[in-house]
């Protein structure tokens, strides 16, 4: 029991950096980012893929990041502001869209073998240390909680503390109000873009250190990002970690009681809180929305 | 900051229109301010007066016509570049962003003024917050609670920190109490002296309008019905073009 709390608080970490890039992606952009698992898996594959051509693995994450974040800023640029301009369901119909495109061009290129980066990672990945009463606890896990509480922190202080974050909190909030005070929101959502796509990427890698990944991995990846976010509350850096922590808590949980019980724990708590909070809003007459919106105007685009 | 003649013009608009969707609320208007003017913009509910301000600040597509600062034509410039060359809008509802400090909400605006808006002149938090006193023990609270006439304060000191060569201010005195208005003018007519910056104010309250504004420019049905300077104009005047009673008087 102690050791399925201490796993499923471990694996939160890496929940939440997933987790961490769809909800900013819609607390900025309001576009829930089907392709979000995809691009997690692209990062995954883009760190195998330098490692194979003998990089470090640290070296790779580190090139791949940066690099994921400026797909990201083209993603926004090219395709996601357009079809904003749409209206709401063009983007959900376009990054599913993406997101198999993704998915065929992972399969094309690399095939359907699944694949780890645990080889490349040599003794961390099976390194443990054993705590008192016989608990084993892994020191990849243990790195990727840290990493990712590590990442979050980091996050949390651009946002609060800089130019950038203040200009994504600002748009966020209110994208018009933002314009009055000069922000350029257009910029605004290439970059809260690319830290989303970045945070993805990371994610991404960090599955493929203690796990196997496989072209066709990404959908998973969201629907655990997706409950993650439901689960700790949108637009909090700190609630997000915690919907991590409880997703993976409940997932461990969940595969004492069966070994098929992993994901079916995970998806109960969900379903708990989501409908938890459909209740609250009906109670309170806001209508039933899974992510409640605050209403906002958006900046018009003047045309030459 | 206003290296201008008096007499230049800062903002014009030429047979400017808008619309929200089917409905014209802006018709083929066309204004001058001069630098350092004070102009109250007056019309009844649904005359156009905020869509005007918002199609001058670019939140507000133009259906037609042209927008002009100092000279340059900015029809075709989204709002943030608008507020980089020095217009500037306190839109109607304030929108602070309530989450964020008083202080916040001021340096985001600083931050991201255009580079001609900065230099030695240019407005800082502690000139602002000496200029409108009343913010000084309220800048590390957040927007979102403070009263209305301090939202208000809060709102002018934020456009005020993008160093506007052309302030608007969206319904000045809309659900303050008079004595939170008196507050908002005496600020406002203590930044005229000072900076010598244009204001177009949106005023519903003509009596005050006329007495602080150098000209009224009374808009009906998305028109411009009257442009005439306060000094010598009554008040009967203003309340016909306001009513569109001229024909029956």
């Amino acid at each position: 029991m102690i050791d399925a709390l201490i796993q499923g608080t471990l694996l939160g970490g890496y929940y939440a950096v997933l987790a961490a890039g769809l909800s900013l992606m819609f607390g900025v952009l309001r576009i829930i980012n089907l392709a979000h698992g995809d691009l997690a898996m692209v990062g995954a594959f883009a760190v195998l893929w330098l490692v194979g051509l003998g990089w470090s693995t640290w070296l790779a994450v580190l090139v791949t990041l940066p690099a994921m974040g400026v797909v990201g800023m083209g993603l926004q640029q090219w395709v996601l502001a357009r079809t904003l301009r749409a209206g709401v369901l063009l983007p959900l119909l376009v990054t599913m869209g993406l997101g198999a495109l993704i998915q065929n061009g992972l399969y094309g290129v690399f095939g359907s073998e699944a694949r780890s980066l645990a080889n490349a990672l040599g003794e961390l990945s099976w390194a443990s240390w054993v705590l008192p009463g016989d608990i084993v606890v892994g020191q990849l896990p243990v790195l990727t909680l840290v990493l990712g509480v590590a990442v979050l922190a980091g996050l949390q202080l651009v946002l609060r503390h800089t130019r950038l974050g203040r200009s994504i909190r600002a748009a966020s909030a209110d994208s018009e109000a933002a314009a009055l005070c000069g922000i350029d929101a257009a910029q605004v959502h290439r970059a809260a873009a690319a830290i989303s796509v970045g945070l993805a990427a990371l994610a991404g890698a960090m599955l493929a250190t203690r796990a196997t990944i496989e072209p066709y991995g990404g959908p998973l990846l969201l629907i655990m990002a997706f409950e993650a976010v439901v689960i700790g509350g949108i637009g909090s850096i700190w609630g997000t970690l915690l919907g991590g922590i409880l997703l993976g808590l409940a997932q461990s949980l969940g595969a004492l009681v069966s070994p098929h019980g992993f994901y079916l724990g995970g998806h109960l708590l969900f379903l708990a809180v989501l409908g938890g909070r459909l209740w609250s809003q009906y109670r309170h007459g806001l209508g039933l929305t899974i992510w409640p919106v605050r209403q906002r105007s958006r900046v018009v685009e003047v045309q030459p | 900051m206003n290296t201008s003649t008096p007499t230049a013009v800062r903002l014009e608009a030429r047979a400017l229109n808008a619309s929200h969707g089917q409905l014209m609320a802006v018709r083929g208007v066309s204004l001058q301010l001069r630098a350092g003017e004070v102009v109250a913009l007056v019309g009844s509910n649904g005359a156009g007066k905020t869509t005007l301000l918002r199609t001058l600040a670019g939140v507000h597509a133009a259906g037609g016509g042209s927008v002009h600062l100092d000279g340059l034509d900015v029809t075709a410039q989204p709002a943030h570049r608008r507020v980089q060359q020095g217009l500037a809008l306190v839109p109607e509802g304030r929108r602070l962003f309530a989450d964020m400090t008083v202080r916040e909400n001021l340096l985001l605006a600083q931050e991201h003024r255009g580079r001609a808006q900065g230099g030695p002149t240019a407005w800082t938090i502690a000139r602002v917050a000496e200029a409108l006193p009343a913010l000084q023990p309220l800048m590390d609270r957040p927007a979102g609670a403070l009263s209305g006439g301090q939202r208000q304060a809060a709102a002018i000191a934020r456009a005020l920190m993008t160093n506007p060569r052309v302030l608007m201010i969206d319904e000045v005195s809309l659900g303050l109490s008079p004595r939170a208005v008196d507050g908002i003018y005496a600020n406002l007519a203590q930044l005229r002296l000072q900076a010598g910056t244009t204001l177009l104010l949106v005023e519903q309250d003509l009596g005050r309008a006329m007495a602080f504004a150098d000209r009224v420019l009374c808009l009906r049905e998305g028109r411009v019905v009257l442009s005439a300077p306060t000094a010598g104009l009554d008040r009967q005047t203003v309340t016909e073009s306001y009513f569109g009673m001229e024909h029956i008087a």
